[in-house]
């Protein structure tokens, strides 16, 4: 928590909404190559961290860091300029749109020259691109060119995660990543974070999913009222542990 | 052909447009007898030209004779809004009205009403039965006409077309068909066809009129009840490049039926006196009101039929011709 | 397709493939399973059978098609501008009146350059050419404000256009003075509204060239893909960081200026405006397009589609007066045909999905 090396995380910050205090005194370190998570129960405050880490909230007090170096968000644009980027409970995926344009979505590339200046799409080359990016994090799909709503729920995660990776280079943030989802792609989406992190990036995910987290990150934070009430290795930890810890049994042990 | 915007705002404002502007202005209403004189007038549809060409008319004649005319009108056929628009008109307790609705039985109940109360009222489409002072409408001999608007039609067999704009509009077949039946009468070797109604809308006149001629190769006579299937119609022959071959015979004059007309897409017009009929009906109204007339208002009154008139190209720009050519606003 | 050896050390284990999604087959049976080559085929059915039941087999003659053609084009226009529209997640129920509006402007600039006495034309070529900017310039503008209602003041585009249907019909019967515009110059008819190019009427191979652009547009280009993406999720797409409301400003504008364009062919046809022949032409619009597969809810685009969908209504219609079928009679054959299509095509979508 002191000098380990932050790619993504946040000191003493507390922010209050009209008479909610949503966060009273939150730290979160993710160092690189790491997976932490972020657990607590609701109206803990997780969602609120996690928007204050992506700059769509502004702290009232605390410092928020990226890359060991603290820094001020005034929107999402800014975090991503950071190398930030994140997979939304909702995935923030277009339906009808092939896995290949969803990739690139906001960030499609044009074909060199005369085309490229019409707005003609480097169809080619994204589809290698996304082909590249899908393989480095083992993920496998029947087809890259089917509407993305024919895919299953945990290929479409798995799609979500792959294009947060693609554009970042520092941290992905993940929010309730298998909250939808059965068994088995649980597991796929746990080992995708692994993966992801194994290339060097910070993965920070928030997860009700106690059981599987605890063998999927490699550190622990549990958010009690607005505050971090618990940070520890996943290792060390159990879920009785971390349900006391939720409910505010034990404050500020470690 | 119902539109489905907010009608009765529009209806609102142009009536209020109306009755604010030139038409129907009331500067000091005198009469020769002695009281203000308020007409209220309604009509169904003034973006057709008939209808305003009336309202030009009624404006006139209200002008001359010094008194008020009030106008209710909407700017595309609704029975909803007419019906508001007569509302608001005997709201105003007017001296007289005259009415236009497209369906001519609207109001019969109203008429009632108010010919009891000894306000008289005046239509152009008639009820049945009576109910209403006086109907002024347009004559419906226009049998005689068929001579003068066959005569460019080739001679020989061939087939003739109809179109005869939306079924079911009686002031309209009233006109149409003895011309019909005399046209049959005259030439008995043209073969007609099915008849082709385009519900008023120029473009699907065009279509409708170009498959006609498609198919019928021995086609010599276009027949339309309205102004702009007749628009569409020309269209329809001048680009097939018919002009020659096939006569068309209008009914009505609306502003590109006589461009037509002048330019030989059209041969002939038979059009209706909107100005005349205009004037007729506040002149009826005003006439009664001078009588010094108590108690509930008759209903007995000759109908009054005023005749259509052939024009051609050469025809249309006379003077004496002026009234029968419809403008849309005065 | 993407099975991938590892190759960092601490990776996990080879994911296992979750192959429950179809994949997609090639291009034969994607076209069998498009709804667009299903409105072709019905076309193809009527074109036969009304051949077959007119006399002479007249039905198939270049000047049928050319009716036909001509006969479609506005409402392809219209229907072009609307398949974007819709593909974006935005509805358009001023299209007519936007048309009637555009045509009584280009017919007033023309009308500027007629001697009030002489009733004739001076300098007809530029007066023409100023009433063609007239009426697209006009579209235009009208769809740009639809576009920063909808967009900007952030209102249904359902109860945005309806409004703007009223404004715009106002608008034009008052600029028009209650009745059509009439007696604009001949030359209009001869050398743009009846005028064909290699046999395919002028009016009707512009409305195809369009088509074409868009079908390219759509398929190839980033703002294709944008215009899906923002129908499939406005959220995702505003998510990416896409300039979503500009888009939409971009498309309303778009389909504004194809109206002016479609209100000056009325001009170039018929040598004046016709006022009250649009009002259902938005309608008309939306069945072309979305007989032809483009989604009502947004997220597919199908501009081959709406050709097919638009030809469909006047293929109908012209075939059943040829065959000398009576008025009341179309009205019904109509509805059923449009029926019948619609109904196969659900039939073979739910088989798709089983």
């Amino acid at each position: 928590m002191d000098n380990t090396p932050t790619v993504i995380g946040c000191r003493h910050v507390a922010k209050r909404f009209g008479h909610v205090e949503a966060l009273r005194d939150a730290t979160v370190t993710v160092p690189p190559g790491k997976v932490v998570a972020l657990v607590g129960d609701n109206g803990a405050g997780k969602s609120t961290l996690l928007k204050t880490l992506l700059g769509i909230n502004r702290p009232d007090s605390g410092e928020v860091v990226i890359s060991d170096r603290e820094v001020h968000l005034h929107d999402v644009r800014d975090a991503q300029a950071l190398g930030i980027d994140a997979v939304h409970q909702d995935l923030a995926l277009a339906p009808d749109l092939s896995v290949v344009d969803n990739m690139f979505l906001g960030h499609a590339p044009s074909k060199p020259g005369f085309a490229g200046r019409l707005g003609m799409l480097d169809r080619r080359r994204m589809a290698e691109q996304t082909d590249a990016a899908l393989q480095e994090l083992s993920i496998r799909l029947p087809s890259l060119s089917v509407p993305i709503r024919e895919l299953s729920g945990g290929q479409r995660q798995a799609v979500a995660v792959a294009r947060a990776v693609m554009w970042s280079s520092t941290a992905v943030l993940m929010d309730e990543p298998t909250a939808a989802l059965g068994a088995r792609q649980s597991q796929i989406v746990c080992d995708l974070m692994r993966t992801v992190a194994s290339r060097g990036l910070g993965v920070l995910v928030v997860s009700h999913d106690l059981p599987r987290i605890l063998e999927a990150a490699d550190t622990i934070t549990v958010l009690w009222r607005g505050e971090t009430a618990l940070e520890a290795p996943a290792s060390d930890l159990t879920v009785p542990d971390l349900v006391a810890t939720m409910v505010g049994y034990r404050q500020g042990a470690a | 052909m119902k539109p489905t915007y907010p009608r009765g705002l529009i209806a609102l404002g142009i009536a209020a447009t109306m009755t604010l502007s030139a038409c129907g202005d009331s500067d000091e209403p005198s009469s020769t007898s002695g009281g203000d004189i308020t007409i209220a007038g309604v009509l169904a549809n003034t973006s057709d030209p008939f209808l305003a060409s009336v309202q030009c008319g009624a404006a006139e004649e209200a002008k001359d004779r010094g008194l008020t005319l009030k106008m209710y009108t909407s700017t595309a056929i609704d029975d909803n809004e007419t019906a508001s628009n007569f509302q608001t008109a005997t709201l105003k307790t007017p001296s007289g009205i005259f009415a236009d609705p497209f369906n001519g039985q609207q109001f019969v109940a109203q008429y009632k009403q108010l010919m009891q109360k000894g306000v008289p009222v005046v239509t152009t489409t008639g009820t049945d039965p009576r109910t209403e002072y006086q109907a002024i409408f347009s004559d419906y001999n226009t049998a005689p006409f068929a001579d003068e608007a066959l005569s460019g039609v080739s001679d020989g067999p061939g087939s003739m077309l109809y179109m005869g704009g939306a079924p079911g509009i009686p002031p309209l077949e009233g006109r149409t068909l003895p011309f019909l039946d005399a046209v049959a009468a005259a030439r008995p070797d043209l073969e007609r066809l099915e008849d082709e109604f385009s519900g008023f809308d120029t473009n699907k006149a065009t279509t409708d009129a170009t498959s006609i001629i498609i198919a019928n190769k021995d086609l010599k006579l276009i027949v339309v009840a309205a102004g702009p299937d007749a628009a569409g119609a020309a269209a329809a022959v001048k680009q097939a490049g018919k002009q020659d071959d096939i006569t068309v015979i209008a009914f009505d004059a609306i502003p590109p039926e006589v461009a037509a007309l002048k330019e030989g897409t059209i041969d002939v017009l038979i059009a209706q006196n909107p100005f005349e009929i205009g004037r007729q009906q506040v002149g009826a109204l005003v006439d009664y009101l001078d009588e010094d007339h108590s108690g509930p208002v008759p209903t007995d009154q000759e109908e009054i039929a005023i005749p259509s008139k052939v024009l051609t190209a050469d025809t249309v720009d006379d003077a004496e011709n002026s009234d029968y050519v419809y403008k849309a606003s005065c | 397709m993407t099975a991938g050896p590892d190759t960092t050390a601490s990776a996990p284990p080879e994911a296992p493939v979750d192959d429950r999604a179809i994949a997609s087959g090639g291009l034969a049976s994607r076209l069998l399973q498009s709804r667009a080559t299903w409105v072709f085929a019905v076309n193809i059915i009527l074109i036969v059978i009304f051949t077959a039941v007119s006399e002479d087999g007249v039905y198939f003659s270049t000047a049928n098609a050319q009716s036909v053609a001509i006969s479609a084009t506005q409402a392809l226009l219209l229907a072009l501008g609307l398949a974007m529209m819709l593909g974006a997640g935005i509805f358009d129920l001023s299209l007519g009146a936007n048309l009637v509006l555009s045509s009584v402007v280009g017919a007033l600039v023309i009308q500027e350059f007629q001697d009030p006495s002489t009733l004739e034309y001076d300098r007809v070529g530029v007066a023409v050419l100023l009433g063609f900017l007239a009426c697209v310039i006009t579209g235009l503008v009208f769809g740009l404000v639809n576009g920063i209602i909808i967009a900007v003041a952030d209102v249904n585009s359902l109860i945005a256009t309806l409004a703007t249907l009223g404004i715009g019909t106002g608008l034009g019967l008052l600029l028009a003075d209650g009745s059509d515009v009439a007696g604009l110059p001949f030359q209009m008819q001869e050398s743009i509204g009846f005028r064909t190019v290699l046999g395919v009427p002028l009016p009707a191979a512009a409305a195809l060239v369009l088509a074409a652009t868009f079908w390219f547009v759509v398929r190839y280009t980033r703002f294709g893909m944008h215009t899906e993406a923002i129908g499939s999720s406005r959220a995702s797409a505003e998510r990416a960081g896409l300039r979503v409301r500009g888009h939409l400003v971009a498309l309303t504008s778009m389909s504004g200026a194809m109206a002016g364009l479609a209100g000056f062919i009325d001009l170039a046809r018929f040598g004046s405006t016709a006022l009250g022949g649009h009002n259902n032409d938005a309608l008309a619009a939306v069945t072309a397009v979305v007989i032809g597969g483009t989604l009502l809810q947004g997220g597919h685009i199908s501009i081959i589609g709406a050709v097919w969908g638009a030809l469909l209504a006047v293929i109908l219609q012209t075939g059943l007066v040829i065959a000398g079928v009576p008025s009341f009679w179309q009205l019904i054959v109509v509805g059923l045909v449009l029926l019948v299509a619609v109904v196969i095509d659900r039939a073979s979508a739910s088989r798709r999905a089983n």
